[in-house]
């Protein structure tokens, strides 16, 4: 209790500090911005049109490559690293990034930098599906974002002949999906998840505290949660994919599988990502460092 | 459910009968908007008691939504030079839908004549199907500024909380309320609070999550 208190003050001594340095904006953590997440929904499914953003071709059982929170400042030699390894690997289809892209205003460029293929180290020019987190908001960081990546709500598939896997990629960096969202995602899965054999949701704020990992991160609020759980529960979703704690967890709840991916920050001790099995037989996970 | 709230009303009640010194009872109904569900209604039904040191307050919510909610919290008060101190165990069911939780938890509260805050820890259970996991690491707070300290009927109140009456939210989820009292006798009060609460607090780009007013009539005796 008394290591929790201490974080708070820290963290709080941290984050004023931190708002001088365009690190942190601290306005639009108690203030909603402009960007509400019913505005970037909207903008989303009109720059989709509700439609697949991709259709990826892959054999039956391909891996996937997940990192999370690069947290990009100054230098993005993880990112770059995650990238050259996931490029070498002719198996790998695409890759996913799960949010906290940048660690401060107007940085965003550095990202795609890190993200850029590089034809001399890497043989294999796979996408990245980047999830839009928190730290990637602030400063109304939207507008830079939707320009430069593109939407925040968005899905795709993987055909691998026989069949096809489904990737929802959700909005969740306000700490919820916010009403349409919410309804979008029902009437989505509702319709459309039979049609698959995997379906796996990728979000960047997390659902579940079985640890004090995440004292200082806000998330989802438990009655969201709450619905959001039962309604992965009731339509079989295989695998829910989170960044924003930092700190990895794999659990198992209602049926699906969620897990947290840690941080591959520059700053981190302990580079983490995840390479995942898709396979008839269901996924199967290998944690590499960095 | 519907046994054990019944046990816990008669509980409650039964202690009162007994050893009766100072009793309230309380009707809300609340009416509100969230994101998830959007308008919303609730009613409520809390009791207190207190006998020299020693007190308790508990009850049961029932909203529309599909959620029901009990609480109880037994309390030991001791007075100090700058107020009240006491402390108090906590225990919170509720459910919404398929999902359950139960809570347990103790906490201490300074209640001085201008300000109170309560800062306590809790364990929650969350279980659907037949599954549950664990959530050992949560606390809970509540921090209130009187408006109106020297008034006797009127109370204007300011309060910062994860953990008013029935609604037990994570640390990182606050409810702001601006609750208001009036009381016309020594026995009678009427309440009126209007609570806002964010999304995305604590190291996120915050978003409206919920607003809702509650109105409540309490009777002392």
């Amino acid at each position: 209790m008394l290591q929790m208190v201490r974080w708070f003050f820290c963290v709080g001594c941290a984050a004023i500090l931190c708002t001088g340095c365009d690190v942190l904006d601290i306005k639009g953590m108690f203030v909603p911005t402009s960007d509400m997440v019913n505005t970037r929904f909207e903008e989303s499914m009109e720059l989709t049109e509700g439609k697949a953003i991709a259709h990826i071709e892959a054999e039956e059982s391909y891996l996937l490559y997940v990192c999370a929170d690069t947290h990009i400042d100054d230098s993005y030699n993880n990112l770059r690293e995650f990238t050259t390894r996931m490029r070498n690997n002719p198996e790998a289809p695409f890759g996913i990034m799960l949010g906290d892209c940048i660690d401060r205003r107007n940085v965003l460029p550095r990202y795609l930098e890190g993200i850029e293929h590089d034809a001399e180290s890497q043989p294999y020019n796979t996408p990245i599906f980047s999830v839009l987190g928190n730290h990637d908001l602030f400063f109304s960081g939207w507008e830079n974002f939707v320009e430069l990546i593109g939407p925040s709500v968005y899905w795709f598939e993987v055909e691998y002949g026989s069949g096809r896997d489904l990737y929802i990629t959700l909005d969740s960096a306000s700490g919820t999906l916010d009403k349409q969202q919410m309804e979008w995602l029902e009437e989505f899965l509702t319709t459309e998840r039979a049609k698959y054999r995997h379906c796996i949701v990728l979000k960047h704020t997390n659902l579940f505290y079985p640890d004090n990992s995440q004292h200082t991160s806000g998330n989802m609020t438990l009655e969201e949660s709450a619905v959001i759980f039962e309604m992965f529960s009731k339509h079989n979703v295989t695998l829910c994919l989170q960044g924003h704690d930092h700190t990895r967890e794999d659990l198992t709840f209602g049926g699906v599988r969620y897990t947290i991916v840690g941080t591959i920050r520059e700053e981190a001790e302990q580079p983490e990502y995840l390479v995942i099995s898709v396979s008839d037989s269901g996924v199967e996970y290998e944690w590499n460092y960095l | 459910m519907k046994r054990v709230t019944i046990l816990f009303f008669a509980l409650v009640f039964a202690f009162c009968e007994t050893y009766a010194q100072q009793r309230e009872i309380s009707l809300g109904t609340k009416v509100g908007h969230n994101v998830v569900f959007g308008n919303y209604s609730a009613l409520s039904v809390a009791g207190s008691y207190t006998h020299n040191h020693w007190g308790v307050r508990g009850g049961g919510e029932y909203n529309n939504i599909g959620r029901i909610a009990t609480e109880l919290r037994p309390a030991y008060y001791r007075d100090c030079r700058i107020g009240r101190l006491s402390g108090e165990l906590l225990l919170h069911y509720s459910k919404q839908s398929q999902v359950a939780y139960s809570a347990f938890g103790a906490g201490a509260s300074l209640d001085t004549k201008h300000l109170w805050v309560t800062f306590g820890y809790y364990h929650r259970t969350i279980a659907i199907s037949g599954e549950s996991l664990q959530e050992p690491f949560n606390f809970y707070y509540e921090a209130g500024i009187r408006c109106l300290p020297n008034q006797e009927r009127w109370k204007l109140d300011v309060i910062f909380s994860n953990s008013r009456m029935f609604e037990l939210e994570r640390h990182y989820q606050p409810t702001y309320t601006i609750e208001g009292g009036w009381s016309p006798s020594e026995r009678v009060g009427i309440d009126l609070s209007i609570n806002y609460k964010p999304a995305g607090m604590f190291h996120m780009s915050s978003n409206y999550y919920q607003f809702y007013t509650k109105v409540g009539v309490c009777y002392r005796w």
